[in-house]
């Protein structure tokens, strides 16, 4: 199940900050977001492939089926110049976002 | 959405897209420890739905359900389809004829950059004098190029072949500038005055046998020898809308023709050649109007001449703003009058839509109440009616490419082969998407938003029954407008059979010497007449000879402006210039007075009443503006075209001149063959042709009737229209009523009292619409008023017969569906829910 608590666009955000550390297929994206957030961001397969479908379409990745670890096949994910320029942005965008939820929530004024 | 975006989806997912996420999910199950993965099929639709765009793939959807609902209603989509291609339809033909006159270019080379250029002479716009086109043609800065024609009958010989065509003589620029090239030889215009003609495709085909070495051939045009230099590319006609034989560099023509006018080249006052040019790249029509302005103003002041005001426009065949200003009423006439028959065809194809959708109110109330949102439904009716909009407008297309062309041919020919074609260009096609779109949102918007509005309101009923009774209402009132006109018109067509011409035709033949083009001189005219005119009053079968220079309803006029020295008015009269015997031989009496000699005049009656008003005898009178002396009064006849307005004739005695037609009067009409070949046995100058008066006559009525009988034709459509439109509506009040009237059958009511509930409740509307009609046709009638040969616009006897027909046709329409309730069964439809 997607996480109903999860910013619109925030996926996307960490699923190309997850490749942008290397290609990777789905289910290791799945596993690195698990590990790395405690367990707390547990994407479903509902919310990532369309997720990923649509770093396609909008060029920010790439796809290829590659030999995986276990010696199986499996569609591995890479950033494009696009998408680490794409990444970039997201990313300053949300800092600055989550700052200035942070404001309001300590109810400091600016 | 960058532009990589876009185009992704534009192309959608690759064709591999299902396959790949199918096995990724595979791994992805398998790498989870065989996991289930939930609703395969909802990921599937979601990875899809990157791909897409969501707006165009629902519009996808609803065109396919709208092609579905209207594939499953053959004959309702038959009739809106074809409503709206008659509707449609007649607007595109009538925007083409406007098109191809006044705003399409001449078809010539590169035609978007060339413009028309006039010259303003005493109020009018007209052409140039040769000296001032001369001198901006040198020295022009702002246009490329700019070149002068002007049309010449003419007289060709080619061996012993001779024959009388159209020549355009032209500045020897003038393929540089227009030409599309040659089918064979080359232009080779080296100056105005090089004795070279070059020949139309047509006339290359037909006359020289499309021969390959016809360059450097001679011919003779009207008596002067000229030197073929090519064949324009076929489908050049220049920049006149009859088919010119062949053009001519301007000056060796003009020598030719125009005998006696060796001015022509150096008279500032000459009048005219008609100028066109092409603009430099990146220049403005205006910025070259203003230089061209400038540059006439100062040399007209250079030559002491008047300053000639210059303006550029479109160069379409009409775009002269003198002749212009005359053509627009007429064509916005007919223009509202077809958008009227448009506005019909839509409020019955909205009608029928809305009809429909009372049927369809439980589908849409289902699906809205299944979660559809409003808008998407109103959407999903729309798309329909854009379907219903984009096959008529397929259909229009059509319609719009082949009628204008038939009517040309078959209803208004005009003698000679136009040049112009009368194409679908993209001004045609932007015009009937435009229509289209507005139609198709004009009728589906309506009953869209009734449909859902009715699916969801209590208040349905009466309001969409209202909304139905007005559009039926506005249709009848269009209708009853349409209809006066065409009542009116079709009384005017009676009228015209019945006009008097004032000269009695039967009998009479013209014999057209064809002097203009023989190379003759003016002054030499009278001579080489006078033994025709002699040996003819001497042919066996002939009663009488007569010439005058203009024929009646022989297509051409020559009007002169007089001024009455008492009220300072000016008048317009056409002059002729007859033999004395020219009345008799009509038989067109002379009221007052005689005939005298050379040095007097006859004026006709309406004349002498517009010089002298108060009832002075005009009688030995001196002519306004002249030496003659009035010596006597014609009555009126017609001239220049059917009226019944007299026309003011002033008629000058002369012995003969250059265009000069020969009127013969015959007991047996067995010689009038022979007639022509008799008078070329007699002189080789002549070129006769031959034409039988009463032909004129009857050419002059066909044109008028042919005009009624074309808008005679669209009011009836109009009436057909609205006849579908009270039948629909008719039906449907039944189909809506079908319990009421059960129950009222059922407690004992009489056939004749349901038929009158059904009839009277459409009646009222259409009494209504057809009085609002009748109101408005009265004032709409005015704008026919040149057309109806003298019958008042408000005649009582049009008017009362439009209501009678559509009464009638409405009556007739509510009947059959009021009929069908008569033979309701009330065990059946009491049942029946």
């Amino acid at each position: 199940m997607p996480q109903p608590d999860l910013l619109p666009g925030t996926l996307d955000l960490l699923v190309l900050k997850t490749i942008s550390r290397g290609s990777l297929h789905g289910y290791g994206i799945a596993q690195y977001l698990l590990q790395i957030s405690d367990s707390v961001l547990q994407v479903g397969e509902g919310s990532l492939y369309p997720a990923l479908q649509r770093l396609l379409v909008n060029g920010w990745a790439e796809a290829e089926w590659r030999q995986s670890e276990t010696g199986r096949r499996a569609r591995y994910y890479t950033i494009t110049t696009a998408g680490k320029k794409r990444l970039a942005a997201e990313e300053a965008q949300f800092e600055a976002m989550v700052g200035a939820i942070h404001m309001v929530l300590r109810g400091r004024t600016a | 959405m960058n532009f990589r975006a876009f185009w992704n989806r534009l192309r959608g997912p690759a064709s591999s897209h299902e396959q790949d996420l199918d096995e990724e999910l595979e791994f992805h199950r398998e790498a989870s420890g065989g996991r289930h993965l939930g609703n395969l099929t909802r990921i599937r639709e979601d990875a899809r739905e990157a791909w897409t765009f969501t707006w165009l793939r629902d519009a996808f959807r609803d065109l396919r359900f709208g092609l579905r609902t209207l594939a499953a209603n053959p004959a309702f989509t038959i009739t809106a389809t074809l409503a709206l291609v008659l509707g449609i339809g007649i607007n595109a033909t009538v925007f083409n004829f406007y098109n191809t006159v006044m705003l399409a270019p001449f078809p010539v080379r590169d035609a978007g950059q060339t413009v028309r250029i006039h010259f303003e002479r005493g109020g009018r716009w007209t052409g140039s004098s040769w000296v001032l086109f001369d001198h901006l043609r040198k020295h022009t800065q702002s246009l490329e190029g700019m070149a002068a024609t002007t049309s010449r009958r003419i007289r060709v010989t080619h061996r012993d072949d001779t024959w009388n065509a159209n020549g355009v003589l032209v500045s020897a620029n003038f393929f540089d500038v227009f030409g599309t090239g040659f089918a064979a030889g080359n232009g080779g215009f080296s100056d105005d005055r090089a004795p070279r003609a070059v020949l139309s495709f047509d006339t290359w085909q037909t006359r020289f046998a499309g021969n390959p070495a016809v360059a450097g051939e001679w011919i003779q045009v009207n008596g002067r020898q000229l030197q073929i230099t090519g064949v324009a590319a076929r489908g050049f006609h220049g920049l006149t809308t009859d088919i010119p034989a062949m053009w001519i560099p301007i000056a060796s023509g003009s020598a030719a023709m125009d005998p006696g006018q060796s001015e022509f080249l150096t008279s500032p006052d000459h009048c005219c050649v008609q100028v066109a040019g092409r603009l430099q790249p990146g220049t403005s029509p205006e910025q070259a109007s203003v230089e061209l302005n400038t540059r006439s103003k100062q040399f007209q002041q250079s030559i002491r001449q008047d300053p000639i005001r210059v303006l550029l426009t479109r160069n379409a065949p009409m775009a002269n703003p003198t002749n212009a200003a005359k053509a627009t009423p007429v064509f916005l006439a007919v223009l509202t009058a077809s958008l009227l028959i448009l506005l019909l065809a839509c409020a019955n194809v909205a009608n029928l839509q809305i009809a429909r959708a009372i049927s369809r109110s439980r589908e849409i109330a289902t699906r809205l109440s299944l979660g559809a949102g409003r808008f998407r439904i109103v959407r999903q009716l729309l798309a329909e009616s854009l379907i219903l909009g984009l096959a008529a407008a397929i259909l229009s297309i059509g319609v719009s490419a082949w009628l204008p062309g038939w009517l040309i041919r078959t209803v208004l020919p005009t003698g000679e082969p136009l040049a112009l074609r009368f194409e679908n260009d993209w001004r045609v096609y932007l015009f009937i998407a435009t229509l289209t779109l507005a139609a198709s949102v004009a009728f589906g918007l309506l009953p869209a938003w009734t449909s859902v509005r009715a699916a969801t309101s209590s208040v349905r009923a009466t309001s969409r029954s209202r909304l139905r009774h007005t559009l039926l209402g506005v249709q009848v009132a269009l209708c009853a407008i349409l209809l006066c006109g065409a009542t009116l018109l079709t009384r005017a067509l009676g009228e015209v059979q019945n006009i008097a011409t004032g000269f009695a035709a039967q009998g009479v033949a013209v014999l057209n010497p064809n002097l203009e083009s023989s190379g003759v001189s003016e002054e030499a005219a009278p001579t080489v007449l006078e033994p025709l005119l002699t040996r003819l009053s001497g042919f066996p079968g002939v009663v009488a000879v007569a010439h005058t220079t203009i024929v009646p309803l022989g297509n051409a006029s020559n009007s002169i402006g007089i001024v009455n020295p008492k009220t300072r008015r000016q008048i317009r009269a056409n002059v002729t210039a007859v033999s004395p015997d020219f009345f008799s031989l009509l038989a067109i009496p002379i009221t007052a007075g005689g005939l005298h000699n050379k040095s007097s005049v006859v004026v006709s009656q309406s004349l002498a009443s517009l010089l002298w008003p108060d009832g002075e005898n005009p009688i030995g009178q001196t002519f306004p503006g002249r030496t003659a002396t009035v010596a006597g009064i014609a009555r009126d006849a017609v001239f220049r075209e059917l009226s019944t307005e007299p026309e003011p004739m002033l008629y000058e005695f002369s012995s003969g001149n250059l265009s000069s037609q020969i009127l013969v009067r015959y007991s047996d009409p067995a010689i009038l063959a022979e007639l022509p070949k008799f008078a070329r046995s007699l002189d080789r100058r002549f070129l006769p042709s031959l034409t039988p008066l009463p032909a004129f006559v009857e050419r002059a009525r066909h044109n008028a009737a042919m005009s009624a009988a074309v808008a005679a034709g669209l009011s009836a459509l109009a009436l057909v229209l609205a006849c579908v439109g009270i039948y629909g509506v008719a039906a449907y009040n039944v189909a809506q009523r079908v319990r009421e009237i059960g129950i009222r059958m059922a407690l004992g009511a009489r056939t004749g009292e349901v038929l009158w509930l059904v009839l009277r409740q459409n009646l009222r509307t259409v009494l209504t619409g057809a009085m609002f009609g009748i109101v408005g046709a009265l004032f709409a009638a005015r704008l026919l008023t040149t057309f109806l040969y003298g019958i008042p616009p408000s005649d009582p006897v049009a008017m009362l017969a439009a209501s009678a027909i559509l009464l009638t046709a409405a009556i007739a329409a509510a009947f059959a569906p009021a009929r069908r309730a008569t033979a309701i069964d009330p065990a059946i439809t009491l049942r029946h829910e």
